[in-house]
């Protein structure tokens, strides 16, 4: 039986947003249901694993939500540095026409590993302008009090640790109906860990800075 | 050529790991760059404070050369035609068997006028001022005052103060600005400087029983910048207070017990 670990990071993650966010009324309130959405959706589809059923179509429901909030999340932390929509604009297209794609072709009943590659190599590259933007400015930030640094930090930690998963998708999910051995399941765990531990802690230097300036 | 689910697995955990270890690489460059830019960053803000501070006592020093100047030319210039006017008044007084009480009291305002002409151009001169110390100064300068009872002013105070003779210059032109400025804005009739020491800090408050001000709407003059300007000089801080058009408190807090440029 596989633990809900990465599970548990996310319930974390969860509990902080709504310790450390209540009130929040712009961009980093939404955090809170994303959170919840996200805890919903890892239930069920653990819930299902344990059942022995396919939870594709459920993270493919999953997928354009996830997708479309991280790149609003990156818009509103990066727009002060970058001109941004030039990035999530066209990776958004190609997410949303691949999506579609594979949708059609795979009857949504198969994960849609390739809009997520290419929606992952568009966060990369927005995560990676960011830190070239974030070091080329001239006024200096303490890293370790940037909420938005941890939030992008995570972001870029989770889907550079996650490529070797999506370029491998198939050899793996053939691994684990064969051999039963979830490689896939306890990188993604490692790295929610990585990517929720990172979001709690940049909730807590948002609270921080709240009450400071208050 | 088939490739085993081990040898898959083992490509997919190695790549993962040196994926995960670049970017804590990138993390790393940007944690150490950051760090760098701090350092730059304290020592531009170091270079731009020692600068102002420069600047500021450069200012200064311009100001006393000038006030100096301009006492020496009161006591040389002025005092001396204020001086002849007294005598030939004098003269005058003398050679005539009955003299007008007119005369009598031009010649006694005249003495006065003297007199005013020399405390205002001692309270000027720097090098007359770093022979004494602040208290004596402000208790010459009070008594000036008080004399021509435009404003009564009250002190309390110490012994002595611990300050360095060039620190005792600024802080007198500190109160002499906040006591023309109550005389001159506020209309005030009583001027109360209380001075307490504190250990490691110097307290001063000045206040005032005049029309006050409301300091968010007053737009800062140049009296108050040179009273900021010379509190920072000194390493202090300096706060106005003027509720409802009351009066007004002036708190001066200045560190004691160390280097002060």
């Amino acid at each position: 039986m596989l633990l809900p670990l990465g599970l548990v990071a996310e319930i974390v993650c969860m509990l902080f947003a709504f310790r450390f966010l209540a009130g929040e009324e712009n961009y980093w309130g939404s955090f809170r249901w994303f959170m919840v959405f996200t805890v919903v959706v890892e239930t069920i589809g653990y819930v299902l694993l344990m059942q022995g059923k396919v939870n594709h179509g459920l993270y493919n429901l999953y997928l354009p939500v996830e997708m479309f909030f991280k790149y609003y999340i990156l818009y509103r932390l990066c727009r002060s540095y970058f001109r941004v929509t030039y990035w999530i604009i066209p990776f958004l297209v190609l997410f949303v026409a691949l999506y579609i794609f594979e949708g059609i072709t795979n009857h949504f009943d198969r994960y849609s590993v390739q809009s997520n590659s290419v929606a992952a190599l568009g966060i990369l590259i927005i995560c990676v302008s960011y830190f070239y933007h974030f070091l080329k400015k001239d006024e200096y930030v303490n890293i370790y009090e940037h909420a938005p640094f941890w939030i992008i930090t995570a972001l870029f930690f989770f889907y550079l640790g996650g490529t070797a998963c999506n370029l491998f998708f198939d050899y793996l999910a053939d691994i684990y109906r064969k051999q039963h051995i979830p490689v896939r399941f306890i990188i993604f765990t490692i790295l929610n860990f990585m990517l929720y531990g990172c979001w709690s802690y940049s909730f807590v230097c948002r609270y921080r800075r709240k009450i400071s300036s208050s | 050529m088939q490739v085993s689910a081990q040898n898959i697995i083992f490509i997919v955990i190695i790549f993962t790991c040196s994926l995960v270890v670049a970017a804590a690489a990138l993390l790393t460059y940007v944690r150490m760059y950051n760090d760098r830019k701090k350092k730059h960053f304290e020592e531009k803000r170091i270079m731009a404070s020692e600068f102002d501070q420069q600047l500021m006592q450069s200012q200064l020093e311009t100001q006393e050369e000038t006030m100096s100047m301009l006492s020496k030319e009161l006591h040389d210039n002025i005092g001396q035609l204020l001086n002849s006017t007294k005598l030939l008044i004098g003269v005058t007084q003398r050679s005539l068997s009955d003299p007008p009480d007119t005369l009598v009291t031009a010649n006694e305002t005249l003495g006065l006028a003297i007199q005013e002409l020399r405390s205002l151009s001692k309270s000027l001169d720097k090098e007359w001022l770093s022979q004494f110390n602040f208290i004596q100064n402000l208790e010459a300068e009070i008594s000036r005052i008080n004399s021509s009872r435009t404003l009564h002013i009250f002190l309390t105070r110490p012994e002595s103060l611990p300050l360095k003779p060039n620190e005792q210059i600024i802080l007198f032109r500190i109160v002499q600005e906040l006591v023309q400025n109550a005389i001159k804005h506020a209309q005030a009739e009583h001027f109360y400087i209380k001075i307490t020491k504190f250990p490691g800090k110097l307290q001063l408050t000045l206040s005032d029983d005049g029309s006050g001000f409301d300091p968010d709407a007053v737009q800062e003059g140049m009296g108050i910048r040179n009273i900021r300007h010379r509190t920072h000089l000194l390493g202090g801080s300096v706060v106005w207070q003027s509720a409802g058009y009351k009066g007004t408190v002036v708190l001066i807090e200045l560190p004691v017990n160390q280097a002060i440029a």
